[in-house]
């Protein structure tokens, strides 16, 4: 990766391509990369749709190697959504092909005069960008089966739908999988409204004559990797616990807590919890069975697997298994306790290209404003359904959960910087609502999630019986997060890194071997810390303040049953998590 | 309707109260199918209160040692995160629920004694949260999650657990054929087919089956 594609989609005489050495982005990856550039190149007041934003796509330091599950890839910009910077990060197979080709980031700039649709061709000759208005109005799973047509089976796709062509501010931007369908997405801020400002429907990644990128010490490399696949592999989380039941074996633990946000946030537990669960997912989608039915990899080189596939009644495809984030989104949180029409609504997502949280956080806030009833399956299809066709109240509701709750009066509306949160109820596990609250994000149940902080020794240690431990430890996690984000490793990763010694040496000397530098904790702690440090700056200068980094105030006010908790940190504290 | 009323164990022992009992033993040859929705659920086992959960786990349930260690790194006492399952007790109606690690933070915050209990302070159970007897004979809930159903779900049914009629309507409705060899309704053979066509409605199943 010793290169970057800046493409300037608004240049005189159509979209100019330009390959860069890396310059002062060398040593970059991932969201390292992508806020660094959007801190250093986007004006902060700009539009997000104007074409000063730009769409920064850039692969994990380590992807494209043979580092067992390195291959997630960031996706960066100015939001649509929060207004803020944003990183959006996805699975698939984007991650590994674009590394393999080379480029640390593929930039898009500018924006075109007239309303031509763009398609951009990367391979090892180059870049091309051709004008191709065929591809107007097609979901995701029509355009990829054009692509293949057209590039064949083994090409990557990184692609919008309906909603990204609308600059809908939930919108999504699609990652081929394995299989090569549309279903993994940097979801998160509308970063698919943003590649849809710039015109770009389409990015075809060809690795063909392409080898895999080689580490600095091979034989110490290959050692690592094997101890560590053999660390992921042993433990039970990594090992047994994702591959067997997905990430959504979260939902009876989360119902049980009375963390598990139903009915649009009004209740911490959800009475239809046990059938819509990770164990009767997968005990459904063994006993339909199909290929990858319920243990399946995102993309190539991943050893946890906690994906699966789902297929309907008679067999028949219908998505890929939906995530945790998802079957709360669309499941718990509207009341809907039916697995099949879980799965169809995130093919509906995946399809039109929005974000699965924003999109059944939004649903949720739609039928408190009673436009359908909680658990009504049927209501909420139709709804979905109003997005993808872009009808007013489509175009309503694909602008997120926030300007849903706006324009239909609405008082709870669960976001944070105007994003709507994930599945775990702030008032029920307050230490990861202090994430939510003060992430530059926006709410964001990834941006604290690497678990790895105390042994990676970010913050030092963090007495965890002491009620103020929750700042220290969410500042920890956030910079943990944000220096593992750089690397391309998936985030799940860290369970076992965090109880098995030998499996986080490994991954150090995976890092070191590959990149030949030694990776320490002060280092993890320098780029982590660098890199929230970009992106508060950027928001800062978009005019964000302390103000933005609370929860919505009926969080500290109505009490979440079955606990009857509050959110009681206060903005005081909130306001101590970036003091380093 | 309150939701103490429709709660699983609030079902049970009224059904119980009123006599709506069946009790049905099966004899499987096969993986059953619809464990995993059963156990989440909750089963009703009868058991005497005032113990630590340890003990409760260990002595009365069955359970080894080693695996309530290495195995059950999640526990619930009705609903509150428990560390200290030496401290933890359960009192008549309490709902105990029992999983493994869990992945994410979350999972993480959620583990008892982990590193990130501090972010779930307030849903953690502290010794005021139970109510107690001293060896009273009670019944709780006993939920099982994920890996710990796939491991302790036979465990549970060789010692027979309480389900709810409906609950078990749809157990019984989930399993593939053959898979149960022979099954005793109230101690008189029954055939599997004939279990469709019952109202199981408020009615509690003392349900219990082994391999063969």
């Amino acid at each position: 990766m010793d290169k970057i594609l800046r493409i300037d989609m608004g240049a005189e005489g159509g979209p100019a391509v330009k390959i860069e050495p890396l310059g002062d982005y060398a040593g970059l990856g991932g969201r390292a990369m992508t806020s660094t550039v959007v801190a250093k190149e986007v004006p902060p007041l700009c539009h997000p749709l104007g074409s000063e934003n730009k769409l920064i796509i850039s692969p994990g330091l380590l992807a494209g190697s043979a580092a067992a599950i390195s291959g997630r890839i960031s996706v960066g910009c100015k939001s649509p959504l929060t207004g803020g910077i944003k990183e959006a990060n996805s699975g698939g197979q984007g991650g590994q092909v674009m590394a393999r080709l080379g480029y640390a980031a593929i930039i898009l700039e500018g924006k075109p005069a007239d309303d031509t649709l763009y398609k951009v061709v990367v391979n090892k000759d180059g870049a091309t960008v051709s004008a191709d208005n065929n591809l107007k109005g097609l979901g995701n799973y029509d355009l990829i089966d054009k692509a293949r047509d057209e590039f064949g089976e083994k090409v990557a796709c990184v692609s919008i739908g309906t909603a990204g062509e609308m600059k809908l501010s939930a919108a999504s931007i699609a990652f081929t999988d394995m299989e090569q369908r549309p279903t993994r997405h940097a979801g998160r801020g509308g970063v698919g409204a943003v590649m849809g400002a710039k015109q770009v429907k389409l990015i075809v990644l060809d690795d063909a004559g392409m080898g895999m990128r080689k580490p600095a010490d091979p034989e110490a490399f290959k050692a690592a990797n094997k101890l560590f696949v053999e660390g992921l592999r042993g433990h039970a989380v990594t090992g047994q616990g994702l591959p067997a039941y997905g990430t959504n074996v979260l939902t009876n633990v989360l119902n049980e807590a009375g963390a598990y946000p139903t009915n649009n946030f009004s209740a911490g537990r959800f009475d239809g919890g046990d059938k819509i669960s990770g164990e009767a997912q997968a005990e459904l989608e063994n006993t339909r069975g199909g290929e990858g039915s319920a243990t399946h990899g995102c993309h190539r080189g991943c050893v946890i697997r906690c994906s699966g596939t789902f297929y309907d009644k008679d067999g028949k495809f219908v998505s890929k298994q939906p995530e945790y984030e998802t079957v709360w989104s669309h499941g718990g949180n509207c009341g809907i306790d039916d697995l099949d029409t879980i799965a169809t609504l995130d093919r509906m997502d995946d399809d039109y290209g929005v974000d699965t949280i924003e999109m059944g956080a939004t649903i949720g806030v739609a039928m408190e404003a009673g436009l359908a009833e909680f658990g009504d399956a049927e209501a909420a299809i139709r709804l979905v359904k109003e997005v993808g066709t872009g009808s007013p109240l489509g175009r309503i509701l694909g602008s997120g959960a926030a300007v849903t709750g706006q324009v239909f009066g609405v008082e709870r509306v669960p976001v944070v910087k105007r994003q709507a949160m994930p599945a775990y109820d702030p008032r029920a596990v307050q230490g990861v609502a202090v994430t939510y609250a003060t992430t530059p994000m926006g709410a964001d149940h990834t941006a604290g999630y690497a678990v790895t902080a105390n042994i990676l020794g970010v913050g030092g240690n963090v007495d965890p019986l002491k009620p103020e431990g929750q700042v220290e430890l969410s500042r920890n996690l956030q910079i943990a997060t944000a220096a593992i984000d750089a690397t391309g490793f998936c985030l799940f990763i860290a369970f076992a890194i965090l109880d098995q010694p030998e499996t986080f040496q490994a991954m150090l000397d995976l890092v070191g071997a590959f990149t030949g530098s030694p990776l320490t904790g002060d280092d993890v702690t320098a780029l982590g810390q660098s890199i929230l440090d970009n992106e508060r700056d950027f928001n800062a200068r978009a005019g964000f303040t302390a103000k933005d980094d609370r929860l919505p105030e009926y969080f500290k006010n109505e009490a979440l049953p079955p606990h009857n908790v509050t959110f009681q940190v206060s903005d005081e504290e909130l306001d101590q998590v970036f003091n380093w | 309707m309150k939701d103490s009323d429709t709660s699983p164990l609030a079902r049970i022992m009224t059904a119980r109260e009123q006599g709506e009992t069946v009790r049905v033993e099966m004899a499987v040859s096969g993986p059953l199918l619809g464990l995993f929705t059963l156990f989440g659920r909750g089963v009703a086992v009868d058991v005497r209160i005032g113990c630590s959960i340890q003990a409760m786990v260990c002595d009365q349930l069955g359970i080894t040692p080693d695996y309530l260690a290495d195995g059950i790194q999640t526990i619930f006492l009705d609903g509150w995160a428990v560390d200290g399952i030496d401290q933890a007790k359960a009192g008549v109606g309490s709902v105990l629920a029992l999983s493994a690690a869990m992945p994410g933070l979350v999972g993480a915050t959620m583990r008892r004694g982990g590193h990130y209990a501090s972010l779930r302070g307030n849903i953690t159970y502290s010794e005021n949260e139970g109510a107690c007897g001293e060896g009273a004979p009670g019944t709780i809930l006993v939920k099982l999650f994920n890996q710990v159903a796939r491991d302790l779900g036979m465990h549970f049914l060789a010692r027979g657990v309480w389900v709810e009629g409906d609950r078990f309507a749809d157990f019984i409705g989930a399993q593939s054929s053959g898979c149960i060899e022979s099954m005793m309704l109230d101690g008189t053979p029954a055939a599997t087919e004939s279990l469709f066509e019952s109202d199981w409605q408020d009615r509690a199943v003392l349900l219990s089956g082994i391999e063969k």
